[in-house]
């Protein structure tokens, strides 16, 4: 079965965890990637991160003593659906060009 | 110095609740505990806090609602108060204010699980009170008919008004529910 679209909310996350990075940090580098666009609630960011973890693709780093902030990265079958949905957004934008174009 | 205010709000109007507790720290009260009926504030610089309510699902003391109460604690968001209900727990939480109107949720599927929590809640509440109202206009007829007449059902409109003010509400929220749903068959 093909994968299923990630939302927006996914993507950049998934996007951004390539390097362990806690909540907030996330948040910020989400608005970052997106130029502001993209703007992450805590609660959509608790929600998907939990999820997430839940499905494998992110995983929770073990408490870093001196921060109680809890850090997450992206495991190994999340760079893989990360690479999938590249590959699919790829799909729309050349195919959304060749017809504009056409 | 803090400052205890009594106010009856219904579980349905918590945005009201919010909007007051928020004119409230416009004015300088910042609330540091919530009861059903009681508000203790203290005093704060007029503004200084934006205040947001949720309904969830959970019971306070759940791990699920400790660990999400803790990711907000790390997003700068503090928990200053709760009110369980059965399952469920309403929660208060504090914000710096910045300027910007505080948002817990930002993607529709969580907007509409959010406003579904609230609606499977009171359903029933208005149920249990049509079927009290019911129950209790029986027993005032079945009374009277014994020539031993009490105003049991007259007393038990309450049940009634209750019932008629969640439906009312649960209208609303459905036509929102109906609204983000209908936006989510074209947008994220």
């Amino acid at each position: 079965m093909p994968q299923q679209a990630l939302t927006e909310a996914v993507f950049y996350i998934l996007l951004s965890l390539q390097k362990p990075l806690h909540g907030y940090g996330i948040i910020q580098n989400v608005e970052e990637l997106s130029h502001g666009r993209v703007r992450l609630a805590p609660g959509t960011l608790y929600g998907a991160l939990t999820t997430l973890t839940d499905k494998g693709w992110i995983e929770a780093l073990p408490e870093n003593t001196e921060s109680r902030k809890k850090e997450y990265v992206l495991t190994a079958s999340g760079r893989i659906v990360l690479k999938d949905e590249i590959n699919r957004l790829s799909e729309l934008v050349e195919n959304g060009k060749r017809l504009l174009e056409e | 110095m803090r400052t205890t205010y009594r106010k009856l709000f219904w579980i349905w109007e918590l945005p009201k609740e919010e909007a007051w507790i928020n004119e409230m720290a416009g004015h300088g009260y910042g609330l540091v505990a919530a009861g059903k009926i009681t508000f203790e504030f203290e005093d704060i610089n007029p503004g200084q806090y934006k205040y947001k309510e949720l309904f969830m699902k959970d019971s306070f003391q759940s791990a699920k609602m400790r660990d999400f109460l803790r990711f907000m604690e790390e997003m700068g968001i503090e928990n200053v108060g709760h009110v369980s209900y059965p399952g469920h727990t309403v929660i208060y939480l504090r914000y710096e204010n910045n300027g910007t109107e505080p948002e817990i949720y930002s993607d529709l599927d969580s907007r509409i699980e959010y406003e579904k929590t609230l609606v499977r809640y009171i359903i029933p509440l208005a149920i249990i009170n049509i079927l009290a109202w019911l129950y209790n206009m029986a027993v005032m007829i079945i009374c009277i008919k014994n020539g031993t007449p009490n105003f049991i059902g007259l007393i038990s409109l309450i049940n009634l008004g209750i019932a008629v003010a969640i439906f009312i509400h649960t209208g609303k929220k459905l036509q929102k529910i109906k609204a983000l749903e209908q936006e989510r068959t074209i947008h994220e």
